[in-house]
Formats: C-alpha cells, sequence, structure tokens
C-alpha cells in the first residue's frame, strides 16, 4: 500500500481521472483506507468549486477611453519600422516632389534676380496700417526713395515681406507703410 | 465563471459567435483597429480576474490590464500564430503581474502601512439582496482571496489560471512557460494547501448543506 505522501502527490491527477486505471485503483484502494487523505480527496472538489464561484469584477465604465486616449497620445513616438516601411513610396514621392519644386524655383528664382547694381535688399516686413494692402501696391505708395536705391517689386514680393494689419499701432500717426532696408533708410 | 471539467478555456470561447482570436489579431496586425476593440472586449474582464486574483487589489489590476492591452497594440508584429492569442495576452498579463510583485515587495520595505491602506480600496459589487448572506458570501470571498494571497507566486499563478479560470494544464504550461509536469505539481501542492487553509470553511459549508 502507498503511504499518504505519494498519494497525495498524485491525488489531483486522481481526481481529474488523469491516472493509469492500475495506479488509480491503487490510490482509490488507500483513500478507502486513510480516513485523513481520504478527507483532503473530499475537501480538494469543495474548494476548486468556491473558487470557480468566485465573483466577477468588472472593468470600470471608462476603461477602453483610457485605453485609447493613452494609445492615441503617444501613436507619433510608436511609429514602428513596418509603418515607416509600409509609407516609404509616399516618402520618397513627397521627398523627390519637394526636391524638384525647391530646384526649379531656386533655378527661375536665380534667372529673374539682376546681378549688377542689384536692387536694395529687403531685410524686414513690409507694413500697411490699412488691412488688404499688398506688398506690391505698399511698393508703389513709396514714392520718398532716395535716387541711390532701387526697389524691384519682383523682389518685394518673393522675399518674406510681409503686409501685415498693425491695428494695434496709432493709425492716425501712421499712414504711411513702412519700408525697412539694410543700410538703415526708411 | 462557469466553466466544465475536462473543456479548456480556448474551446470554451472559441466556441462564440464570430471571428477567432487569431483570426482577429491577424486582422489587427493589418491595421484593423475594430478587430483590436473586439479583443479588447474579449478579453479585459477574463484578464481583469485573472490579475485581481493574483494581486488582490482592484486598482494595480486594471493598470496591468490596461499595460497589457498597451503592449499588445504596439507589438501586435511579435504575435506569431504559432501560439494561441489568449496563451500570448495572458503571459504578457502574467509577466507584469509578477513584476507588479517585485515591485512591491521593495515597496513595502518603506512602507509597512501600504498593504492596510490598499485593502481598503477595493468593495466587492452588492449582487447579494439578502444582507445576512451577503456578508456570508463577501466574507467567504476575502477569507478565499486570502488564502490565494498566502501562497506562492509560481503556485498563486497557476492555481488561478486552473481553477478560477479554466485553463487546460497545456495551455497553462504554455502562459507559465514551465514543463506540463512542473504545472500538475505546482497545481497540486497549491490545491492542498488551500484546502487546508480552508477546511474549516468546507466543513462549515458542508454542515450548512446537510
Amino acid at each position: 500500500m502507498l503511504d499518504c505522501d505519494r498519494v497525495q502527490i498524485q491525488i489531483s491527477d486522481f481526481l481529474e481521472k488523469g491516472l493509469e486505471p492500475a495506479a488509480h485503483s491503487v490510490v482509490e484502494k488507500h483513500l478507502k483506507a486513510c480516513p485523513e487523505c481520504r478527507a483532503i480527496a473530499n475537501r480538494i472538489p469543495m474548494v476548486r468549486t468556491m473558487m470557480g464561484n468566485l465573483q466577477l469584477v468588472s472593468c470600470s465604465d471608462d476603461f477602453s477611453q483610457k485605453l485609447h486616449s493613452r494609445i492615441s497620445g503617444e501613436l507619433p513616438s510608436s511609429l514602428s519600422f513596418a509603418q515607416v516601411k509600409r509609407y516609404s513610396y509616399a516618402i520618397s514621392f513627397a521627398v523627390v516632389i519637394f526636391v524638384l519644386f525647391w530646384g526649379v524655383n531656386t533655378f527661375i528664382f536665380n534667372e529673374s534676380a539682376p546681378t549688377a547694381n542689384g536692387p536694395v535688399q529687403l531685410q524686414g516686413a513690409v507694413t500697411s496700417p490699412t488691412p488688404g494692402v499688398t506688398p506690391a501696391s505698399a511698393v508703389q505708395q513709396t514714392s520718398s526713395l532716395s535716387s541711390g536705391q532701387e526697389f524691384d517689386v519682383k523682389t518685394a514680393q518673393n522675399t518674406n515681406a510681409v503686409v501685415s494689419d498693425s491695428s494695434d499701432d496709432d493709425h492716425s500717426k501712421d499712414r504711411e507703410p513702412r519700408i525697412k532696408y539694410v543700410d538703415g533708410t526708411k | 465563471m462557469a466553466k466544465t471539467e475536462n473543456e479548456s478555456y480556448s474551446e470554451r470561447n472559441n466556441g462564440r459567435a464570430g471571428p477567432t482570436d487569431e483570426e482577429l489579431i491577424a486582422r489587427f496586425q493589418k491595421g484593423d483597429m475594430y478587430a483590436f476593440d473586439l479583443l479588447v472586449r474579449r478579453y479585459k474582464e477574463p484578464l481583469l480576474n485573472f490579475i485581481y486574483r493574483f494581486l488582490g487589489n482592484m486598482v494595480e489590476a486594471e493598470d496591468i490590464v490596461q499595460d497589457t492591452f498597451y503592449r499588445v497594440f504596439k507589438n501586435k508584429h511579435y504575435y506569431k500564430e504559432v501560439a494561441k492569442f489568449s496563451t500570448w495576452i495572458y503571459t504578457i498579463a502574467g509577466n507584469l503581474a509578477k513584476t507588479e510583485l517585485r515591485r512591491r515587495k521593495r515597496r513595502k520595505l518603506f512602507s509597512i502601512n501600504r498593504e492596510t491602506a490598499t485593502e481598503k480600496e477595493f468593495e466587492l459589487p452588492d449582487l447579494v439582496s439578502n444582507p445576512e448572506k451577503e456578508t456570508d458570501s463577501a466574507l467567504t470571498e476575502k477569507i478565499i482571496q486570502k488564502a490565494i494571497s498566502n501562497l506562492p507566486p509560481k503556485f498563486r499563478q497557476v492555481i488561478i489560471l486552473r481553477d478560477v479560470q479554466g485553463f487546460s494544464y497545456e495551455e497553462i504550461s504554455g502562459i507559465v512557460k514551465v514543463p506540463l509536469g512542473t504545472v500538475k505539481s505546482r497545481v497540486n501542492r497549491a490545491r492542498l494547501r488551500l484546502q487546508e487553509e480552508l477546511a474549516f470553511l468546507v466543513e462549515k459549508k458542508d454542515s450548512i448543506a446537510n
């Protein structure tokens, strides 16, 4: 006959009918004779039932919402290599278009820009107190250019000359558009 | 959790209508977010119950389930269909829970009172109308949970997966990454300890039933 320790090692297999028929009958024989092991064999299924009947808990109502906000919050940093690979054609196409556009634009700009005694370079902003006044019209208003200075309208349009509505300024005092030149003259 | 003997977790769950977990993760790997949502809906409650029984704390359990899905989302391309999806996701959740347990041990070194503070964080929902029954049921829950928490983590994990969640031994072996024989031995030892600790409760229930 088996001792109690050896029976208890096999008790789960015995209860779940996982033992060979010969081993099963040996354990069964022991249980009939041993009240201690029999009590254990009786208690285990009851404990299992109690564990199986434990109350189920549920996630909070905003579980999915929290998860999605976490995922969407970290999406840009989690752009994987596979995703980059997937969009590689689109990215390459965009880069080629950008380079072509930049190249053509630079070429045209260089073609049209005068080389000798070129125009006075604009440094800052062309501002007009009147909203809707374009850089060209703003330039046309500037009759006060000194004789040595030459202003090119095309250059003004192509540089970062900006016409802004300086509504915070005192309109009554300053109604003339201001052009700031590199040499400091107005 | 309703389950029958000799029926594995995945057999029960694959019996449900709709696409299988493996079909859903395949769709999700191709960028279908709706498939991911379906997986979240399927697994959030079972995972929460697993982690809650393992850690005994509802707030931490929900955080870990969140982390689990976040990892699934981030590492979806690492899943290969050689294993079941349920095995994969339970492995992730189990590992995160064990990490949390280690972290908790370290924290305990600094704060002795923390355990009593976290115990108050969660109360089981009221489902029973009879106040006497309610008290009895809540008390039984607490006693069983305490007995589970007293088990060493490696026994605790397998007994929850087997007797609370209803996984087969083979599935548990895949989740905890230990041989089948070791899983069976751990489950048996966990049951022996639990029946010893819960003997008074079993006898009480038995006497009420008779």
